[in-house]
């Protein structure tokens, strides 16, 4: 209890300099929170981008005025062309009391992707079926299992049977084409979705007008066009003069080359803010913490000189330091309720590793420098001490 | 007898040429209850070297120091500062108080380690300015006070253990005569109420008021 | 004074290494972080710059057609104005556009075909843009031979050579549209063109290749006050307002941490020096002035400073050039110049604001 009185007195005493330190670390926490999630974003993206056909595959961003059906006939008209791959993108549907997207790949997509399963097997194991509940490929979110038949609501009232033939690994990433840009932007993490969905083929899901675009809203719809595998690259100019009146005709590498440098610069420039921040709260850190230890020093001297002992000066220091770390934590967590950090969207595994990393930054900071003060005071002779009290300042 | 040192010896290393210094050099010294002893000596005799190992604030390189019949002089430094908090009571020449507490938080502070409740600390500490006639101090900053009124603090942070022997660092090194003369007078009178004092002084009218003087010289008594 | 200043200083460093290396560091730190900021700020001013061009774009509409095409050619041939890089005349139905081809990497995006060359823009041929909007309303064939049948204007083939992204409705259109927008209808031609076939501009936009000086904008003023009938004017502004805002804006939420460090590490400096002071009391007593002192800690700052400030600008030289592009932009060298001065008077003020009054207590000179 008296450690713990002694703590708050130094505390209050420099309570200036220690709430300016504070919020230095708080600074470099936000900084530390940008860092994290950028990266988290990448992992999020990065098992689904390694899974897309890259091979002599291109993308083609329909422009909204072409009709899709007319734009894939005619790309499939050229020689070189071996399939067309299209993922139909339905309303939001329910299911298992889950509200998630409704993907459908055709048969191109099927053959040539086949995302990571934590059980089950995929559609291209499935021929056409014939019965009565549709087969199924869910992500882990569904709360489903693999044999589960359920039933999903369609936006326009049916309702569907879906028996679950495989899950998609945890956590979820799949091709789903939600996005274009200019090739310049165009990265796959445009063509990739973490929403919870479920996955069926195309021809199985029979009539519904869940798959059509209302006529007055226009949307970019991307196809998949996969070449032949003699189809050499200096092909490539042949296929954007003959496809780019239809829309914005991107290679998969580049999709994939604009992700990791779209990455790398996310990654690489929060990293820098948060070392630069960094560097703030360590000067904050170094220069209160030395002043602070300097000056507990002359009162360390004269509590021993009064009968503390090592053990209790030690416990002093770790209150201190301790009553620090847990304002600070908890300023962090007000700021992550607060949204400061970005966090909501993070799992709770992800927020617990986070928040785990931030307190382990906070006691390296904040102990830095106190516990080297502590281990020369324990060093040094109190006589010494003494003497250096007596010859005052 | 109340302390008891047995060929004393301590030695330093000094930091420049790793050279040995022998502060003290046999010291056989005893020193009984209630007894008011000066210890005198030129500069660099080895006084305050002494003051300290009595105090427990050093200890010895070799010999043996007894206190109240225990030997302390191999005990831990832990127990050195049970000891020192609840046996002795420390006055230096520059006072050692907190210069940013008050003259009551600054008195109060050896109660902290004497697992006093913290309820009752800051009663006991008035109790003990008021017992100096210094209570009108109690709220003011340390840094503010003069230097009388410092020792008198000090004095008083001294005594909140009820410690059996007072030790003072020539505690009228920093005072004018009329301050060295009122501190003078409380010494005599907690020596009259039965507690042991040792001072270190190189003032005469110090040491000729005390019962005895011990004249240090090189180390050595003589 | 200057000798003894500098000789103070190297004893002081040496004798004191520990305390000159955290106090160099933390200064380092304090310093490279602010011109770490400024340099973001900067970058995003100069994004702010090249967007919106506050300080180069003139507006304005006329219901008198001729009055806009004689007001272009006054333009052009004025000395006291810079030349017009972009220009734009719109109305109802068409843009008459033109590019000089500098100032910007493009003007108009095309994800198909391609934008005018210089030679139909100065020849004023019979091409055509056509904005993304005017094909919804083409039949699926019709949209495949529009590059080869071309388009009608007022009875004239022009052939179509490219498309832009053009997605605004006209009744959702406002005037602040026209303002900022380079191409303002489905259907742009090259400017010369426009105004060879007579057709009826309502809109004027123009981008000068540099910012208006003050005399400009007011020669500028003069010469449209000189025309009926404008309305709707927007004369470029005398500075980059919306720019320079986001430069404050970049640099404000993190002043008041940047200060606070700057203090910490300046009550490192404090300390340290304190150790200083029993010898200025020394000189004190030897009849040096008051001023002499004050001579003598400044310069202590002064080189500490100084040795601190141009590490930190070697730094951050080294991490502007492997931070990724689209984070920071190197200041101008004056800008350097500015921050040092800057935090020059702030350290030196801050320091002697606490080191006089105690060094000059004079208890401590009777010490």
């Amino acid at each position: 209890m008296a450690s713990v009185l002694i703590a708050i007195k130094l505390l209050w005493k420099r309570k200036l300099a220690n709430f300016v330190l504070v919020i230095q670390i708080l600074l470099s926490i936000i900084m530390l929170a940008q860092v994290f999630v950028a990266i988290e974003d990448y992992r999020d993206n990065l098992r689904a981008v390694n899974e897309l056909p890259v091979n002599n595959t291109v993308v083609l961003s329909i422009f909204d005025y072409y009709d899709t059906e007319y734009v894939t006939q005619q790309v499939l008209s050229s020689p070189q062309v071996e399939s067309v791959g299209r993922v139909y993108m339905g309303d939001i549907v329910f299911c298992n009391n889950v509200s998630c997207n409704l993907a459908a790949y055709n048969e191109g997509i099927i053959s040539r992707y086949s995302p990571e399963l934590q059980s089950g097997s995929w559609l291209s194991d499935y021929s056409s079926f014939s019965g009565n509940a549709i087969p199924a490929v869910v992500s882990s979110d569904m709360k489903l299992k693999v044999g589960d038949v359920t039933d999903v609501s369609l936006s326009d009232g049916q309702t569907r049977k879906i028996t679950v033939i495989g899950i998609l690994k945890e956590p979820t990433q799949y091709l789903y084409p939600w996005g274009s840009a200019s090739p310049e932007y165009f990265t796959a993490s445009s063509v990739i979705s973490q929403k919870p969905v479920i996955i069926v083929r195309y021809t199985d899901f029979g009539e519904t007008s869940v798959f059509e675009t209302p006529m007055d809203v226009p949307i970019t719809t991307s196809i998949f066009i996969f070449l032949k595998s003699d189809a050499a690259d200096t092909n490539m100019d042949t296929f954007r003069t003959e496809w780019n009146k239809y829309g914005e005709i991107t290679p998969m590498q580049s999709l994939v080359s604009t992700f990791n440098t779209n990455t790398n610069t996310m990654i690489g420039g929060t990293t820098i803010m948060f070392v630069v921040f960094l560097l703030l709260a360590a000067t904050g850190v170094l220069s209160n913490n030395v002043i602070q230890s300097l000056r507990n020093r002359r009162q360390f001297t004269v509590y021993y000189l009064l009968g503390m002992d090592w053990k209790k000066g030690a416990a002093v220091e770790v209150c201190r330091v301790g009553i620090l770390v847990i304002f600070t934590m908890a300023l962090s967590l007000i700021a992550g309720k607060l949204g400061l950090l970005m966090l909501e969207w993070m799992t709770p595994a992800r927020a617990f590793l986070f928040y785990g990393l931030v307190f382990l930054y906070i006691v390296v900071m904040f102990t830095a420098v106190g516990a080297g003060f502590m281990i020369k005071l324990m060093r040094e002779d109190l006589s010494g001490l003494l003497k250096d009290l007596q010859q005052g300042e | 007898m109340l302390i008891e040192l047995i060929g004393i010896e301590k030695t330093y290393i000094t930091r420049r040429d790793g050279v040995p210094l022998k502060a003290l050099n046999g010291i056989n010294l005893t020193i009984k209850k209630g007894e008011m002893v000066a210890i005198k000596g030129s500069s660099g005799a080895g006084k305050s070297t002494l003051l300290h190992i009595i105090g427990c604030l050093d200890k010895p390189t070799s010999g043996i120091y007894k206190l109240d019949g225990a030997d302390v002089s191999k005990e831990s430094s832990a127990k050195l500062s049970k000891i020192r908090n609840k046996k002795f009571g420390f006055v230096m020449q520059h006072f050692a108080l907190v210069e940013e507490d008050n003259a009551l938080q600054n008195v109060g502070i050896p109660l902290l380690f004497a697992k006093t409740p913290i309820s009752q600390i800051d009663t006991l500490a008035m109790e003990q300015l008021r017992q100096l006639s210094i209570e009108n101090l109690a709220k003011q900053r340390v840094s503010k006070l003069s230097g009388g009124e410092k020792q008198r603090v000090a004095i008083a942070r001294a005594l909140i253990n009820q410690p059996e022997v007072i030790l003072a660092d020539e505690p009228t090194g920093a005072l004018d005569s009329e301050n060295s003369t009122m501190i003078l007078k409380i010494f005599k009178a907690l020596n009259a109420q039965g507690k042991t004092i040792i001072i270190v002084t190189h003032e005469d009218f110090v040491a000729n008021a005390c019962d005895r003087i011990i004249t240090i010289s090189d180390g050595r008594i003589k | 004074m200057i000798r003894l200043a500098y000789k103070n200083f190297l004893r002081f460093c040496h004798v004191n290494m520990l305390f000159f290396f955290l106090s160099f560091l933390c200064l380092v730190c304090a310093f490279g972080c602010f011109l770490f900021i400024q340099e973001r700020a900067y970058y995003m001013y100069t994004v702010n710059v090249e967007s919106n061009q506050d300080t180069r774009v003139l507006y304005f509409t006329c219901n008198d057609t001729n009055a806009i095409q004689s007001l272009y050619a006054k333009l052009e041939n004025d000395s006291v104005l810079p030349k017009m890089t972009i220009v734009t005349v719109s109305d109802e139905n068409y843009t008459g556009l033109y590019w000089d081809g500098k100032l910007i990497k493009e003007v108009l995006y095309t994800p198909y075909g391609r934008f005018f060359s210089t030679e139909e823009m100065d020849s004023g041929d019979v091409v055509a843009l056509l904005g993304t909007d005017y094909f919804t309303n083409l039949s699926q064939e019709n949209l495949d031979t529009i590059w080869t049948t071309g388009i009608d204007i007022n009875g004239t083939h022009f052939n179509v050579i490219g498309n832009y992204f053009f997605d605004f409705p006209k009744d959702s259109i406002t005037e602040n549209f026209y303002e900022f927008a380079v191409v303002q209808t489905t259907i742009t031609i090259p400017l010369r063109t426009y105004f060879d076939f007579g057709l009826a501009p309502e809109r004027f936009r123009c981008v000068f290749s540099q910012p208006l000086t003050s005399t400009q904008i007011t020669h500028l003023s003069d010469i449209l006050q000189s025309v009926d009938n404008i309305q709707s004017l927007s004369l470029p502004k005398s500075f980059e307002a919306n720019a320079v805002y986001s430069y404050i804006d970049g640099i404000i939420p993190y002043i008041a941490v940047l200060l606070l460090s700057l203090l910490s590490s300046i009550s490192v400096i404090l300390y340290w020096l304190r150790k200083e002071f029993a010898r200025y009391r020394i000189y004190l007593i030897c009849g040096a002035k008051g001023r002499q002192i004050a001579f003598l800690i400044s310069v202590n700052i002064a080189l500490l400073v100084t040795a601190a400030y141009v590490c930190a600008c070697l730094a951050i030289f080294e991490l502007t050039q492997i931070t990724p592009h689209g984070l920071v932009s190197a200041l101008p060298w004056q800008f350097y110049i500015l921050i040092y001065i800057g935090v020059m008077i702030f350290t030196l003020l801050a320091v002697n604001i606490r080191a006089i009054p105690i060094v000059f207590r004079e208890k401590m000179l009777q010490k």
